[in-house]
């Protein structure tokens, strides 16, 4: 049961959507949740579902069609602009181009709740924003302009402006969309850190189901029949993961949220070793189209040990020898009469 | 429709008795055989003796008419025409495009110039398309205009091509503005309809513009009584001129025009209100100065002038001295402002606008000088009655 | 907080605000003082400079006297106002809708200034007679010019109001101003050559017809107008971002877009009442503030801009003097071939900026 009065973000038969003139559209059925402090939540959905519609409402950015929101238990609907900036900060894949603007200045433009009717930045506004730039690990970028920043600093950047925000809530529409590998961990690591030690509520839509489902503390999950929310292992559980994907071509480790594609099985091959060799090796084969034995099998990969640093393949009629997966994948392929 | 207005004339340099043509006595319009160039007698004295832009030659049985220069900018552009009666057989040398058959029967016109000399010879019957009606002053004309005897052709682009066609004049008479290829210009000729250029308004010096007169006698074969009019009106005027420049003892300083927004628009020395300025006395501030078009000056440098102006005459389109305090409040801290001397041409103007020192006036340059000896030498003149001038208050 | 301990304490002591903008201020309004003191010399009557401060001290003859405090001072006075006027609703523009090509009259007040006076010098040929519009004093032309302006700013409010993206709104205004100009186009068609002449001047723009009452409402205008912006420095600075962000961060964007157009209305509205239309201004001094301030604080740039709107109009008003001829020049011109050249050196030249906004 979710207990409005003691959760920082909650909503109930909310209906999100589009109005234009009279017309409005409701994207999904009525949805209810609600965000505990410190909770980084991630959303996930198919493109178009609403997740986007969804965070903008959460952001205030958009009112609801029906339905209530409340934030810290009062409706949103009732609060001042700048109250809520106060109490929700934003970021989603708009890219901000400003030339001239330092990271200092764009990140001082997040105290713009806190600042007087000039904007002037007094000591503890300055405080705060240096702050910012400090966690989100920007220190050394302070004087550089925005529009030279890597898309993952930029990012970073974002985020120290809504640090600044001082908000309790975050809302971030795809914050790790456009970034690279490296980038995207440290972004998830940044916001899990943030939920950590600054106790702030951050909810995130994300495509990268591994990363939201190792990360987050809860999931929000679009469907078209509405929201499943939950631990993302009660989800695991429940097959709700299971409804995004199309079954037949992919499919879907419930025991460790990964996914494989399904190819067509060609036969079947005993790998013998152990550790990471077998691991990998097995999985090149699988990628073949082969699926892994567990006993004995008439083909039989044998990965290089001690005592051989080759792969040995011993498959009727032939006994060949490979110096890497990618010969044995190659030459697998190209003979495919194993059985 | 065309006032000359004299913020927008092209002037040339003020000359008189300039012209030295070969030019034959004036024969008859009777008609003659017809005789080839070489036949041609010279006189003694040209037909046209101030007016710059206009030549008259007269051979047996036609005038040989030149308009010279008709827009401004041009050094050496001659419209040629032979006036050939219309009982006459054109002579075989002559260019047919280039003969106009008269007497002219029908005629459009673009400027109250044209019209008032055409209706001074009597002929405001032949007047069949006009351009601004509702500019004309004259009573007769405008009644004409009423009784749909003179139809509006609109003016320069916007001219009803299509109607003045329809009312097939002999001639369509215009002033030039620009280049001759100006298009609707072109296209009344496609159309077959005579143009005419005009060149009066360009001439700067006041007897010069009346001589046209003379042009339109040509036209109508009213030259006697071309002449004749004119004759009196030269008479009149020089007559007048020497007394002036002999009586007088001074000449007042004299501002003309009238400020729009930063600039003043400054009639040039060589412009006709400044002949008429100094044939009746005045110092016109302006009068060592030369140009083509006005000259735009700034506010500070008219200023410099115009404080040790005695009178203030054409003032722009003002009626008041109210209004040209509206116009700009530093006017009204000068001399001539505070003494009231300040007179405007627009004694005589219609409901609408037209004004008549525009259009009768081109004919009485001797008025006009009468009326400014009268205002910048009050008691020289009997009978102190302005016709076209009036003081602002 | 623990936190602090972990940053250097160098770092709270350096604060944001760097001498640099204060060196240029100094140095920029020395400058507008030069150009001012420069224009009250420079005319197109040639004065010995002798003569002019004689004159300040009433030591002169009268004539000079009244050139210089009846001509030269209001020009000088109108030159200065002109130039913060239109700058600073430039840079409005230019941040309210993040184009760095917006300038002053991207909403349409031009053509509203100019159908209101359009129907004061050429009315409608077959309605109107010339006698009506004789002696058409300033304040006839003040009054139409606003009156013009003030129904387009109503309906771009209007508009503005109602609808949500700040794009469209531009291109409203930009099909506004074109549907006012074909109108002004054929009462244009329709006019002689005298009201035609009279009205192209006054699209010339000038500065020098201002004298005594209409200055002071001029001078009380601008200064109204810039009250306005000042008290928007935040909420431009907020706009920046765009308007989502802007909203996130707590700006009420339709109360902000009302106060900043009503700014620029005001200060466009006032000088092209009085001044006629002065192009290139408030598109061109912007970017000038930008490159020599490098910053996009609002903050900074609008003093900025104040400053630097100032000496471009004062040398303007200088060059179309004309010093030692008799003739001048028609501001507007003078105002674009400066200004032309700035936007295409800004263009060209910044490269470290690519965006040039």
């Amino acid at each position: 049961m979710e207990n409005s009065a003691d959760k920082i973000l909650s909503f109930s038969n909310l209906g999100i959507g589009f109005e234009s003139g009279k017309f409005s559209r409701l994207l999904l059925p009525p949805i209810a949740g609600s965000a505990g402090k410190g909770e980084l939540i991630a959303v996930i959905g198919k493109n178009g579902i609403g997740k986007s519609t969804l965070l903008r409402t959460f952001a205030g950015l958009q009112p609801p069609l029906a339905g209530i929101l409340t934030i810290d238990g009062k409706n949103i609907a009732e609060f001042s602009r700048i109250g809520l900036s106060e109490r929700i900060g934003y970021i989603s894949t708009e890219i901000i181009r400003v030339s001239n603007m330092k990271v200092y200045d764009l990140v001082s433009l997040g105290r713009f709740p806190h600042t007087n009717w000039l904007g002037r930045i007094d000591r503890s506004d300055h405080e705060a924003i240096i702050d910012s730039i400090h966690k989100t690990g920007m220190s050394g970028f302070r004087e550089r302009p925005v529009t030279e920043l890597s898309d993952g600093e930029r990012q970073r950047a974002m985020i120290a402006m809504v640090l600044a925000q001082d908000a309790d809530i975050m809302i971030m529409d795809e914050p790790t969309a456009f970034l690279d590998l490296s980038s995207k961990f440290e972004i998830i690591h940044l916001l899990h850190e943030l939920t950590r030690s600054r106790g702030k509520t951050i909810v995130f839509s994300t495509h990268d189901l591994a990363t939201a489902v190792s990360q987050a503390d809860k999931i929000w999950l679009l469907k078209e029949e509405g929201l499943a929310g939950g631990a993302p292992e009660d989800l695991m559980l429940d097959g709700s993961f299971k409804t995004l994907f199309d079954e037949t071509k992919v499919r879907f480790n419930s025991r460790d949220g990964s996914f494989s594609f399904r190819n067509d099985e060609k036969g079947r091959i005993l790998v013998k070793g152990e550790g990471d060799l077998k691991h990998w090796t097995e999985r090149a084969l699988s990628r073949a189209g082969y699926s892994i034995a567990e006993t004995e099998s008439a083909a039989e990969v044998e990965v290089p040990s001690p005592v051989n640093s080759r792969w040995k393949c011993k498959v009727p009629g032939y006994s060949l020898e490979f110096e890497s997966i990618y010969d044995l994948v190659t030459w697998i392929r190209r003979n495919d009469s194993i059985s | 429709m065309k006032t000359t207005d004299h913020r927008n004339p092209f002037f040339v340099i003020q000359v008189l008795n300039r012209f030295v043509f070969a030019s034959v006595i004036l024969i008859s319009c009777t008609g003659n055989t017809a005789k080839s160039p070489s036949d041609l007698k010279t006189a003694e004295t040209p037909i046209v003796s101030y007016a710059k832009r206009l030549k008259i030659e007269n051979s047996d049985g036609y005038s040989h008419i030149f308009v010279l220069n008709p827009w401004q900018g041009l050094r050496d552009l001659a419209q040629e025409w032979y006036l050939i009666r219309s009982d006459e057989e054109i002579p075989s040398f002559i260019d047919t495009l280039k003969v106009i058959r008269v007497p002219v029967k029908k005629v459009v016109c673009m400027s109250t110039t044209h019209i008032a000399m055409i209706s001074a010879l009597g002929e405001a019957g032949s007047v069949v398309g006009f351009s601004g009606t509702r500019f004309i002053f004259s009573d007769t004309l405008v009644q004409c205009v009423r009784r749909g005897e003179i139809r509006e052709v609109g003016y320069e682009d916007n001219l009803n091509k299509e109607l003045i066609v329809k009312l097939d004049p002999d001639l369509v008479m215009v002033y030039g503005i620009g280049s001759e290829s100006s298009g609707y210009i072109g296209k009344l000729r496609e159309m077959g309809v005579k143009v005419v250029y005009n060149a009066d308004y360009l001439e700067n010096n006041p007897l010069g513009k009346a001589e046209w007169i003379r042009f339109m006698g040509a036209l109508f074969c009213k030259e006697e009584l071309a002449d004749s009019i004119f004759a009196g009106i030269e008479k009149e005027y020089n007559k007048l001129k020497s007394y002036i420049s002999a009586t007088i003892v001074e000449r007042p300083k004299v501002l003309l025009g009238l400020p729009f927004r930063d600039t003043w628009y400054i009639s040039p020395g060589n412009s006709y209100i400044s002949a008429l300025v100094g044939d009746a006395g005045g110092d016109y501030l302006w009068k060592d100065t030369e140009s083509s078009v006005s000259m735009p000056l700034g506010l500070e440098n008219v200023y410099m002038k115009a404080v040790s102006a005695d009178y203030w005459l054409n003032a722009g389109s003002a009626g008041t001295r109210g209004e040209i305090a509206a116009i700009d409040e530093r006017l009204s801290q000068l001399e001539c402002f505070k003494t009231g001397n300040i007179f405007n041409n627009n004694k005589r103007t219609g409901k609408e606008g037209g004004n008549d020192y525009w259009e009768g006036g081109s004919l009485n340059p001797h008025i006009i000088l009468r009326d400014i000896a009268s205002i910048l030498h009050p008691g020289l003149l009997e009978g102190n009655e302005l016709i076209y001038y009036r003081r602002l208050n | 907080m623990a936190l602090m301990s972990e940053i250097r304490q160098k770092d709270i002591v350096a604060y944001p605000t760097a001498n640099r903008p204060v060196l240029l201020f100094g140095g920029l309004l020395i400058m507008l003082i030069l150009f001012f003191i420069l224009d009250l010399f420079l005319g197109s009557v040639s004065l010995r400079p002798g003569e002019i401060i004689g004159a300040i001290f009433n030591n002169s003859d009268e004539t000079t006297r009244t050139i210089l405090t009846q001509f030269r001072m209001p020009k000088a006075i109108t030159a200065l106002m002109a130039g913060i006027a239109l700058s600073i609703s430039g840079l409005q523009m230019q941040t309210l809708f993040r184009n760095p090509m917006a300038g002053p009259y991207v909403l349409g007040l031009s053509s509203g200034a100019s159908l209101g006076v359009a129907f004061v010098i050429l009315g409608f040929s077959s309605e109107m007679s010339p006698e009506s519009i004789r002696g058409f004093g300033n304040w006839a032309i003040v009054a139409a010019s606003w009156a013009g302006a003030a129904i387009v700013m109503l309906f771009i409010m209007v508009i503005s109001s109602r609808i949500k993206n700040i794009m469209t709104v531009l291109i409203l205004g930009i099909m506004l101003s074109s549907a006012i100009s074909a109108i002004v186009s054929i009462m244009q068609y329709f006019s002689n050559e005298t009201m035609l002449k009279a009205y192209v001047v006054w699209t010339m723009g000038s500065l020098g017809n201002l004298t005594g009452s209409q200055l002071n409402v001029m001078i009380a205008s601008v200064v109204a107008g810039v009250l306005l912006s000042l008290i928007s420095v935040k909420m431009l600075n907020a706009h920046l971002l765009g308007e989502n962000y802007a909203r996130s961060i707590g700006l009420d964007v339709r109360r902000s877009r009302f106060i900043i157009i009503a700014g620029t209305s005001i200060l466009t509205g006032t000088i092209t009442a009085f001044c006629g239309p002065i192009g290139f201004i408030g598109i061109a001094v912007p970017h000038l503030a930008r490159i020599i301030f490098r910053t996009p604080d609002h903050r900074i740039l609008i003093p900025g801009t104040i400053l630097a709107g100032a000496i471009v109009m004062l040398a303007s008003d200088i060059v179309s003097q004309m010093p030692g001829s008799d003739t001048t020049l028609p501001v507007n011109s003078v105002t674009a071939l400066i200004g032309i050249p700035v936007v295409i050196w800004v263009i060209l030249h910044d490269k470290r900026n690519r965006d040039i906004f």
